[in-house]
C-alpha cells in the first residue's frame, strides 16, 4: 500500500503538482506551425555522450530529444542468444503535462465543475508510449543486422527533454526514429542502409473532407536493389516501420490512397535520407 | 616435476600507455604526476572550464520558432539550466507542486526521522533552543529546501544507483543547510479568482479573501539528467541546481471560488485532509521570480589528494620497481583540482569546498580516506583555491 520511494527525496507526498489552465488558444497559429512543421529548420548534434557507443541531440523548435546508444555489451545470460538482444527504452520528462491527463480550467462553463479530466484532446496530439515503444522496436530489429551480434545486447534510450502543444504525435514519433537512427548510425553498430523517417501528409487523399488531411510516418532504407528509373526505384524502399493515425473521417477509399502517400512519403524521405546521409558524412 | 617449474620463465608484458589506464589507472596516474602532469594534461591546480547557461526549456522560455505563443503550455518546467564541463553534459529541469504548510513537516516527518525535520514548537525548552541554535536554527522554518531526483545515463534501467542516490540527498542537505532559498520566498500569495459585477475576472488578495484560512507553500523538484560521467559529479550538479533555480519563476496562484466554498472531512478520525477538492489554479502567464539569497550562492570544488612516496626515486628502467615504502621516504601530498577520470575519481582522500568567494563558506566536507595523514596546508591550500574559483565562477551564475 505504501509505496513510497525512501530511497531518494522526492518531497512531501500531498504535494498537489502545478496545473495551468489552458491559454485561449488561437487556432490560426497552430495550424500555421503544423504546416511548417516539415520545414523548421533541425539542429543534430552527434556523438555528444562519451560513455555511450553512439549518442544525438536533436532540436526542432521546441522538441528537445537525446537518443543513445550503448552497446554491444556482452550479456551473461544462461541462455544461448545467436542474435543481439534489443532493449528500447523510452523516457518523457516528467514535468512535461501529460496530455492524456491534462486538465483543462473553463471559466465560462460554472455548470461544468469538478471535471479537471477533458476527456475530448485531439487524439492526434496525444503522446502515446506504447506506440514509440513498438514502431521503434520494430524498425530497429529490421534495421540493425542482430545476428552479427550474437551474446551480446544493445541497449537504446530516448530521452524526451521537451516539447510543446503545435507539435503532432506522429510527427514527434517521426522525430523520435530520426534521433534513434542517428545515434544507430553514430554508433557504428551494422545497420542494413541509411535509414530515414518522414511524416508525410497526402493532401490529395481527402480533399473533400477539408482540414484534417491524413498522414503517414514511415521509417524506411533502401533495399539492395537499385534501379536508375526514380519512379521504379521507389518499389526498392524497404519499410521499417510505418504508423497510421486512426483517422475520424472514415476512409472507404483508404487502399487506393495508401499507394499514393507510401510513394509520396518515400520521396520525402529520400530527400531527407540524402541530406542526412551528407551531414553524417561530413563529420566523418 | 620440479623441472618443469625451473623452466617456466616470466615474461614482461609491454602495455601500451592507453592499455595501462585501463589496467592500472593508479600506477598511469602516479606516472602522470611524477612527471608533472595529471592525465588529462591539466596542471594539478588547473581547473576545468565550465560552460553555463540555462538550458531555455522552461514554461516561460519564449520560443523564437514558436512566434504565436508567449509560453510553452504543455510543460510545468518552470526553470532550467544546461552545463557542459568537458565530456559531461548536464541537463537540469525545476519544476513545482504547492502543499499547505502545516503538512509538510508531519509527512516528512514520517518518510525520514531526520533531526532537522521534526519540528515541535509546542514542548521547546532553553536546552533544545541551544542546540537548535548551534545547527544554525529552525531549518525547516528558516530555509527553503529542493528535491533533487539525478539520473545519470549509464545504459542501464533500474532502480537509482546508490551514487545518484547519495548525489540527491547531499544536494539536499546543501541547499537546505546553506539557506539559499528563504522559506518566506516560497510562501504562496494565495488569491481568490472572481467576477466582478462588469464580469471582468479580478483576483482578490490578501483581507478581500475571507475564504482561505489555510497557508500554501511551493514545493521545488529538480530532475537532474548526467549524461557521459568523466568525474565526480557533485560540483556540476550543484552548479547545474543553482542556475537552474537562479532562473526559476514561481507562478501566481489562485484559487477558484466556485470551488472554494467546498468542504473536506475533518475530524480525528478524518485527519487526512483530501486538500485536491481546493481547486489551486496557477496563472498561466503571471509569475514572480525565485529570489535566491544572493550572499548565499556557492560554487563547490572538490579535491583530491594524491600522495607521492617516493619522488626522489629514479626508475630503473625495464626493471620492476618495487616501491617499498619506508618510513625515511619523503612523503609528498598533491592536491588535485577538478578530478577528472578513473584514476583521479579512485582517490579517497577529498576535501570539497563550498565557497562564496568572499571569504565565507558554507559546507567544507574532508574525507580521512586511505593513506597518509592530510595536513593543515593541504586545507589551507584547498580553501585558497576554491575561493579562486568561486569568484571566478559566481557571476557566471
Amino acid at each position: 500500500m505504501n509505496t513510497v520511494d525512501r530511497r531518494r527525496r522526492l518531497g512531501p507526498s500531498n504535494a498537489i503538482p502545478l496545473s495551468f489552465p489552458s491559454v485561449e488558444s488561437n487556432s490560426d497559429i497552430e495550424n500555421t506551425s503544423v504546416s511548417s512543421f516539415n520545414e523548421q529548420k533541425l539542429f543534430i548534434q552527434l556523438s555528444n555522450i562519451p560513455t555511450a557507443t553512439g549518442s544525438s541531440f536533436l532540436q526542432l523548435g521546441n522538441n528537445l530529444l537525446l537518443a543513445s546508444v550503448y552497446g554491444p555489451r556482452p550479456s551473461f545470460k544462461r541462455t544461448f542468444n545467436s542474435k543481439a538482444v534489443l532493449k528500447i527504452t523510452f523516457h518523457s520528462s516528467p514535468f512535461l503535462s501529460s496530455r492524456q491527463t491534462e486538465s483543462t480550467f473553463n471559466n465560462n462553463n460554472n455548470n461544468n465543475n469538478n471535471n479537471h479530466l477533458n476527456s475530448d484532446i485531439d487524439p492526434e496530439y496525444q503522446i502515446v508510449n506504447s506506440v514509440i515503444l513498438s514502431t521503434l522496436e520494430t524498425a530497429c530489429s529490421n534495421l540493425i543486422l542482430l545476428d552479427q551480434y550474437p551474446k551480446s545486447s544493445i541497449d537504446i534510450f530516448v530521452n524526451l527533454i521537451n516539447t510543446d502543444k503545435s507539435t503532432k504525435f506522429i510527427e514527434l514519433l517521426s522525430l523520435i526514429h530520426t534521433a534513434v537512427n542517428l545515434a544507430l548510425i553514430d554508433s557504428g553498430i551494422s545497420v542494413k542502409n541509411f535509414p530515414s523517417s518522414i511524416v508525410s501528409s497526402s493532401s490529395s487523399s481527402s480533399s473533400s473532407s477539408s482540414s484534417s488531411s491524413s498522414q503517414i510516418f514511415i521509417n524506411s532504407i533502401h533495399s539492395d536493389i537499385y534501379d536508375n528509373d526514380d519512379e521504379k526505384d521507389l518499389q526498392n524502399e524497404e519499410l521499417l516501420t510505418f504508423y497510421i493515425p486512426k483517422s475520424t473521417n472514415n476512409n472507404t477509399n483508404i487502399k487506393s490512397t495508401l499507394k499514393d502517400s507510401i510513394d509520396d512519403a518515400i520521396k520525402q524521405s529520400r530527400a531527407l535520407r540524402s541530406e542526412l546521409s551528407q551531414f553524417c558524412y561530413n563529420k566523418l | 616435476m620440479s623441472q618443469n617449474i625451473e623452466n617456466v620463465q616470466l615474461k614482461g608484458v609491454i602495455f601500451s600507455p592507453s592499455e595501462l589506464a585501463l589496467v592500472a589507472p593508479d600506477i598511469t596516474l602516479t606516472k602522470y604526476i611524477k612527471a608533472g602532469y595529471r592525465p588529462s594534461l591539466r596542471r594539478f591546480n588547473e581547473f576545468k572550464p565550465m560552460i553555463i547557461s540555462t538550458a531555455g526549456i522552461s514554461r516561460y522560455d519564449i520560443s523564437l520558432l514558436n512566434d504565436g505563443k508567449k509560453i510553452n503550455e504543455l510543460t510545468t518546467v518552470i526553470g532550467s539550466s544546461s552545463i557542459k564541463c568537458g565530456g559531461t553534459s548536464t541537463i537540469c529541469t525545476i519544476s513545482a507542486g504547492l502543499v499547505e504548510d502545516n503538512f509538510e513537516a508531519v509527512n516528512d516527518y514520517r518518510m525520514r526521522l531526520d533531526a532537522d525535520i521534526i519540528v515541535n514548537n509546542d514542548d521547546k525548552n532553553e536546552e533544545n533552543e541551544e542546540i537548535d541554535n548551534i545547527l544554525g536554527g529552525n531549518l525547516i522554518n528558516k530555509n527553503g529546501c529542493v528535491y533533487p531526483v539525478i539520473e545519470i545515463a549509464k545504459g542501464t534501467t533500474g532502480p537509482p544507483g546508490d551514487e545518484e542516490i547519495g548525489l540527491g540527498e547531499k544536494l539536499y542537505e546543501t541547499i537546505l543547510h546553506s539557506g539559499l532559498i528563504n522559506r518566506e520566498e516560497l510562501k504562496v500569495d494565495v488569491g481568490l479568482k472572481s467576477i466582478d459585477e462588469n464580469g471582468n475576472e479580478i483576483i482578490l488578495r490578501g483581507d478581500d479573501v475571507g475564504v482561505i484560512k489555510k497557508k500554501f507553500s511551493f514545493v521545488i523538484y529538480a530532475r537532474i539528467q548526467v549524461f557521459g560521467k568523466t568525474g565526480p559529479l557533485f560540483d556540476q550538479c550543484y552548479a547545474s541546481l543553482v542556475k537552474a533555480l537562479s532562473d526559476t519563476k514561481l507562478p501566481e496562484v489562485y484559487l477558484n471560488e466556485r470551488e472554494s466554498n467546498l468542504r473536506t472531512k475533518s475530524g480525528k478520525r478524518n485527519a487526512n485532509i483530501n486538500i485536491q477538492s481546493y481547486d489551486l489554479v496557477c496563472d498561466s502567464v503571471k509569475y514572480r521570480k525565485l529570489k535566491l539569497r544572493k550572499d548565499r550562492i556557492c560554487w563547490s570544488s572538490t579535491f583530491g589528494i594524491v600522495d607521492l612516496s617516493s619522488l626522489n626515486k629514479e626508475d630503473n628502467e625495464g626493471d620492476i620497481d618495487i616501491i617499498t615504502e619506508t618510513e625515511e621516504d619523503i612523503e609528498q601530498s598533491i592536491l588535485l583540482t577538478d578530478l577528472e577520470g578513473e584514476a583521479e575519481n579512485n582517490l579517497s582522500k577529498r576535501i570539497s569546498v563550498l565557497s562564496n568567494g568572499e571569504g565565507f563558506f558554507t559546507s567544507i566536507t574532508i574525507e580521512k580516506g586511505n593513506g597518509s595523514r592530510i595536513t593543515t596546508d593541504i586545507i589551507k591550500q584547498a580553501l585558497e583555491l576554491s575561493q579562486v574559483r568561486a569568484k571566478d565562477m559566481i557571476p557566471k551564475f
